[in-house]
């Protein structure tokens, strides 16, 4: 889902593939400083726990690719777990049912996001950082500021559970990856969103209805927030009224560490897993090496800015070799 | 020189001058790699101590913190140092590990998680939310790691110990207590309560606002001498306390009591009613920092409960050290009613600095 043409070579791997690349990098520095990282259950620990947030950044991919951005995302996770875990708590209510009802709040209120933004034209920003308000009244509305327990354990078992030996939130990831994969590169939908991002005019004249599409983009965000709600919820079998709390700005950092520009335009689902197991080993190696919790926080940001720092050199350095090999091409064709 | 539009001449020695930009990129990335591997290097090496089974010369001891604010700070440098004493006096190693989930349950349980791996001999835990930190618990279980469910009261007895020594419906009561005996005292008097809250996903703390509202709803009712005629959150913040505090006076102008779920909440509503030259008005708090046992003997703050942090630490560390090398404790020991003090103007002067 790039815009460069493939030219094939070892640097334009490495150019494409910078958040595994980096990723690579920072395991091999986290196993220097803790014997314990490189550990089964460590490892299985850091996937585990950045299976929500990957699931929220791969909707948040094709958000930000087609030029949008969603603030409410965090909120939008609390409300969602709490319907989630109220319904399923209804009696001989099945699960099913239960995350359905998740997927349609979340659905919801992201076309609710999008209508906004389509009707009024304005600006997403401003959009989903008032309703992210909105929502997390809504939650406390809801609960009445009391987190819902005492869930079903087939609730409690999607987020703590195993499949054989791998966690189900790591095989719901997986699925979510695999589809959002196919759904951002290989459907008309997903290009024509990626387009918009790109040059919305441009995209308009050739015929991409923008209205349609940003809804689309929107609801797809939604089915994202649903099934990590319902993974969160599970993980702590309660519904939280501050779940989700500040998982925008991961998902943020994820996507753009993976190489989706805030701009939009460009979309990398790969980028945006590597990305958020960038920031989980981050947190982990911080977490073991017992550095001091304060010092986390500022650790933590510099890092992710390192880690952008690096990603945004080594994109220049891609360019001018690209450049570079084009005039010698064209000089050797002379 | 770097630009869009500027071409740079040939060098001198005949090489090209883009080869020597690209030399420049690749240096400063090659930089850039070598100061990330040397700040990781610069990492405190609590990691870099070869794990050893911890044996009859070295307890590890884990610690999962909920927040750490001004108290939970106190009491964490308290225990500290009573490891360092533990240590000069019988010559085992303590080694401390210590995590903040700074109020975020999906965090916490990340953070157990992380404790677990590094096999300490007991895991201290102060839940964020009674419920949703119930599956760190689990985890430590599973893992056979000894756990405490360590004064947030966590609702889970599957932990080696429940120790109990901040009881925040308890500390409710408290307050609600004082202001029962102040009407007693002060027969013609009533009281227009505004009580300002914690933060709306902190349900340990929430029970200070239940404690004190249950006590007054069950001695005098809903319209009788002491009513809460407003309640709002301010998140443990002054500032939004001030703000709330505004509003109110302006809202309710017979409001004569506001009752805080912190102090610093508390010295919030303290500050708006003395710049307002409002007299009368009661305002009361929890944890008894500095600020308001200065308040008290001012006369501006009415009264606080002091939480005997030391007492606590010590408490603790005894308690984790027991429970690290086995030995056999209570499984519930509660030590609320000794370390909650509650002080206003008849007995600050024992506590002033």
């Amino acid at each position: 889902m790039r815009g460069r043409k493939k030219t094939g070579g070892p640097m334009d791997l490495l150019m494409r593939n910078k958040a595994f690349f980096i990723l690579a990098v920072l395991v091999a520095v986290a196993s220097c400083v803790s014997p314990v990282f490189l550990t089964g259950a460590n490892l299985m620990n850091v996937v585990r726990q950045v299976c929500p947030s990957a699931i929220i950044g791969i909707g948040f991919t094709l958000v930000v690719a087609s030029g949008c951005i969603d603030l409410s995302v965090g909120s939008l996770i609390a409300l969602v777990g709490v319907v989630a875990a109220l319904v399923s708590k209804q009696e001989g209510m099945p699960l099913v049912v239960a995350m359905l009802a998740a997927a349609a709040v979340g659905v919801a209120c992201e076309l609710a996001n999008a209508a906004l933004v389509n009707v009024f034209n304005l600006p997403s920003f401003i959009v989903t950082l008032a309703m992210m308000s909105v929502f997390k009244g809504a939650t406390y509305l809801i609960t009445g500021n009391a987190p819902i327990t005492r869930i079903p354990e087939s609730f409690v078992e999607i987020g703590q559970g195993y499949a054989g030996v791998v966690p189900i939130p790591v095989c719901v990831m997986a699925g979510v990856a695999a589809l959002g994969y196919v759904v951002i590169g290989k459907t008309v939908f997903g290009r024509h969103a990626v387009a918009i991002g790109g040059n919305a005019e441009a995209a308009k004249v050739c015929g991409v209805d923008l209205a349609n599409t940003r809804y689309g983009v929107y609801a797809m965000m939604g089915v994202c927030v649903a099934i990590a709600a319902t993974l969160l919820t599970g993980r702590a079998a309660s519904a939280q009224v501050a779940a989700g709390s500040g998982m925008e700005m991961d998902a943020v950092a994820a996507v753009v560490i993976g190489g989706t520009p805030l701009s939009g335009g460009i979309a990398n689902v790969a980028g945006t897993i590597f990305g958020c197991l960038l920031i989980g080993v981050i947190n982990n190696m911080l977490n073991i090496a017992n550095v001091n919790s304060n010092w986390q926080l500022i650790a933590k940001g510099l890092l992710i800015i390192l880690a952008i720092v690096l990603d945004v050199q080594s994109t220049k350095l891609g360019a001018r070799i690209a450049k570079k090999e084009k005039a010698t091409e064209g000089k050797a064709a002379i | 020189m770097k630009g869009r539009h500027y071409v740079p001449p040939r060098a001198r020695d005949g090489r090209d001058e883009n080869i020597h930009i690209e030399e420049d990129h690749v240096k400063k990335l090659k930089g850039i790699v070598l100061c990330a591997l040397l700040a990781a290097t610069l990492v405190p090496c609590g990691a870099a101590d070869k794990k050893s089974p911890a044996g009859k010369d070295r307890l590890v001891i884990a610690y999962s913190f909920h927040a750490l604010d001004v108290s939970m700070s106190a009491m964490w440098k308290g225990i500290q140092a009573f490891g360092k004493k533990y240590e000069a006096d019988t010559g085992v190693k303590i080694k401390f590990l210590m995590t903040n989930a700074d109020g975020s349950t999906e965090k916490q349980l990340s953070d157990v998680d992380s404790l677990i791996v590094q096999k300490p001999d007991v895991i201290m835990i102060r839940a964020v939310d009674c419920d949703g930190s119930v599956p760190a618990f689990k985890a430590c279980v599973k893992a056979g790691i000894p756990c405490v469910n360590d004064l947030m009261g966590a609702n889970t007895d599957i932990a080696t110990v429940k120790f109990m020594a901040v009881n925040n419906n308890y500390l409710g009561r408290m307050l609600a207590i004082r202001l029962e005996k102040y009407l007693d005292e002060n027969p013609g008097a009533s009281l227009n309560i505004g009580f300002i809250d914690c933060d709306p996903a902190s349900s340990t703390a929430l029970q200070r606002g239940v404690g004190f509202t249950d006590y007054l709803t069950q001695k005098f009712g809903t319209k009788g001498r002491a009513k809460i005629i407003a309640r709002k959150y301010a998140n443990w913040s002054t500032t939004e306390a001030m703000a709330v505090t505004e509003d109110w006076l302006q809202r309710y102008p017979d409001i004569n009591c506001i009752v805080a779920a912190n102090d610093e909440m508390g010295l919030g509503a303290m500050n708006v009613i003395n710049a307002a030259g409002k007299k009368g008005v009661l305002i009361l708090g929890i944890d008894g920092i500095d600020a308001a046992r200065q308040g008290i003997k001012d006369g501006s703050y009415f009264a606080t409960i002091v939480l005997d942090v030391a007492q606590i630490a010590k408490y603790d560390f005894d308690l984790a050290v027991s429970v690290a090398k086995g030995e056999s404790v209570e499984k519930n020991y509660d030590i609320s009613s000794k370390i909650a003090t509650l002080v206003d103007s008849s007995n600050i002067a024992g506590y002033l600095k």
